[in-house]
């Protein structure tokens, strides 16, 4: 986690995580996640982006949440990652595509906290 | 008297009314210079104002005055929202940038402004030097967690649209003293 301090590398994170989280009709998951696999995931790594983990919880008894964590090294990489995702007509189509299928979805960029102890 | 942000090419001469400077090295979207002018009618004080000059007229929105000896770093960032953004959204992402200096401790001076044609917003700040953008300004988490998510493509909140013109060069003095 990064500290307000004086010190020139005050803030400085060794990384960024992102969380998408696609809320998404039972029907449409497979299709979806077809296309995420197809169209999104191998050009993840190209833009800087490692994926965790993914989950999925029922939002309720017709849709699923899809959680998808992405880890980025650094503040610099993260941004790079944004430029690149702009300049990607294959991400923004696959975004297109998704919020036409999707019941909702965000994205929240997370800063790393230190492990309590 | 109204604020006027001018982008023009290297190697304008202005009025001495007009403080302004070749944009740096990193700067994006740049025509080569920058000026700030302070006047009821541009063309009256600038009347060999270039014809491919970017003309941008401020409206304020929010802006605070914070004293800075000497030289400094001035950043305009010129941006469009999208058309069709709901009324809310634009005054959320407008009170999340005007936030910004609460949270990060190298902007001094700042504004931001509405305004008309090309772009929809102006935002503006001054820097102590160059680190003070670089660094804590791009670093500082409240940017990255928070204020991004409205310039994001890849987020559904984003609201403006993707071409910008991040600008920044040094002035002799205040810039954004009134």
């Amino acid at each position: 986690m990064t500290e307000r301090g004086d010190g020139a590398d005050k803030y400085r994170t060794d990384r960024v995580n992102v969380l998408d989280r696609i809320t998404i009709r039972l029907e449409d998951l497979q299709s979806w996640l077809d296309r995420w696999h197809r169209r999104y995931l191998p050009g993840a790594p190209t833009r800087g982006m490692r994926l965790v983990r993914r989950w999925r919880s029922f939002a309720d008894d017709s849709s699923v949440t899809v959680h998808v964590l992405w880890e980025v090294d650094s503040i610099s990489e993260f941004y790079g990652m944004r430029r690149a995702a702009k300049a990607d007509p294959v991400v923004a189509e696959f975004w297109a595509w998704t919020d036409e299928h999707a019941v909702s979805r965000e994205r929240c960029v997370l800063e790393p906290m230190e492990d309590p102890s | 008297m109204t604020r006027w942000v001018v982008r023009t090419p290297p190697g304008v001469r202005a009025p001495h009314c007009a403080s302004g400077g070749p944009d740096l090295p990193g700067s994006t979207g740049p025509l080569g210079m920058t000026w700030d002018v302070a006047a009821e009618d541009l063309p009256s004080v600038w009347p060999g104002l270039p014809s491919g000059a970017d003309v941008v007229p401020l409206i304020p929105v929010a802006a605070e005055h914070v004293p800075l000896a000497g030289a400094r770093v001035k950043r305009t960032l010129l941006l469009r929202v999208r058309p069709g953004t709901p009324d809310a959204a634009v005054r959320r992402f407008e009170a999340e940038l005007a936030a910004m200096p609460r949270h990060i401790t190298s902007i001094h001076s700042w504004a931001l402004s509405r305004t008309t044609g090309a772009w929809t917003h102006v935002w503006e700040q001054e820097f102590a030097d160059l680190d003070g953008l670089t660094g804590e300004y791009l670093r500082h988490p409240y940017h990255w967690t928070c204020v991004d998510r409205w310039f994001d493509s890849e987020s559904p909140r984003h609201i403006v649209e993707p071409a910008l013109a991040h600008l920044f060069r040094w002035a002799e003095g205040p810039v954004l003293s009134r």
